[in-house]
């Protein structure tokens, strides 16, 4: 299923999506990344990994990296844990001009077999890998999103091995409701339940997520032998 | 059914009036249609547009890289006449 979903909705992705490359940090402590050349996206530290954290936690922006991380991440991330914001193309610092319509951006995407959020996607795991290496590989990548981002940080686990695991807040029950971040064929493989239930057997917590979506994805880790690591 | 007085219309006057609009200069726009002013309002325009420019160009060089010989090359034109021909059949 991982590679029909390559095949329709990634297939513009290599094997594997290499680590972000810094670019420079700015006097605030922003870090600037390089993902996928010309695309940069900015990763803010909010609790900066000065001694060795086991844990890094990726929360994935909506809005821009000022936001603050959400308040139930504190119920996951310890106070050894290094936590760290990004913000994906088009979000806060790379945010680019929409106007509805024409939307040429997104439709420029579609021409080209692709959407700005598998983009997104690619940003994601580009960035988890930057930060797994910037620790020598000693900590577990966390990904924690809401709403279109948990989607999103779903997909960016499926794609990339190294992360570790997530926390996936008020995720939409389908790519067909309009808040869902639209991927290209993706509904021809799956929807968002059975993606986030391909993450297993690696934890998943899911906060405030429709009872239909709760109730596959815990059905597939079930099978998957993995019935305890869902929550 | 009553003729209203001043209101009969002819075919002459429609003729004229199709005319007039007919004769009326057309809007002169040389280069086509125009396109609007690159956006460079926000700080992620030009990385975008540079990023679609350039994956553009790379599936422009691999477009009929599978292809190697002429008559692949026509494989899937002479697919869509004979599907075409079946149809008309």
């Amino acid at each position: 299923m991982l590679a029909r979903l390559r095949e329709k909705s990634f297939h513009h992705f290599p094997g594997r999506i290499p680590a972000a490359v810094s670019v420079g940090t700015t006097p605030s402590g922003i870090v600037r990344l390089s993902t996928e050349s010309p695309i940069t996206i900015r990763l803010r530290p909010v609790r900066g990994a000065t001694a060795e954290p086991k844990r890094i936690w990726l929360v994935v922006a909506r809005a821009d990296l000022n936001e603050a991380p959400p308040a139930w991440l504190k119920d996951y991330a310890g106070e050894q844990d290094a936590i760290y914001i990004c913000e994906p193309r088009g979000i806060g610092g790379s945010q680019w001009t929409t106007r509805n319509p024409p939307n040429y951006v997104e439709r420029s995407h579609y021409l080209l077999g692709r959407t700005v959020d598998s983009g997104r996607v690619w940003d994601i795991a580009a960035a988890a890998r930057y930060l797994r290496a910037s620790s020598q590989g000693k900590a577990e990548i966390y990904l924690a999103g809401e709403g279109a981002a948990a989607v999103l940080a779903g997909y960016a686990g499926l794609l990339e091995p190294d992360i570790a695991g997530l926390v996936l807040a008020r995720p939409p029950a389908s790519h067909t409701d309009p808040a869902a971040p639209p991927l290209l064929g993706v509904l021809r493989v799956l929807d968002i339940p059975q993606a986030i239930g391909l993450l297993a057997p690696r934890p998943v917590t899911l906060l405030d997520a429709p009872a239909e979506c709760r109730q596959t994805v815990a059905d597939i880790y079930r099978r998957a032998g993995a019935a305890e690591r869902v929550r | 059914m009553r003729d209203t007085p001043g209101l009969k219309l002819t075919p002459k006057p429609i003729l004229i009036l199709l005319l007039q609009i007919a004769l009326l200069p057309p809007r002169v726009c040389p280069a086509g249609q125009l396109h609007d002013p690159v956006d460079r309002g926000q700080p992620g325009d030009a990385m975008i547009q540079e990023y679609l420019a350039r994956e553009t160009e790379k599936i422009e060089a691999d477009f009929l890289t599978d292809i190697k010989t002429r008559a692949a090359g026509a494989g899937p034109i002479r697919v869509l006449e004979e599907r075409l021909a079946g149809k008309a059949a």
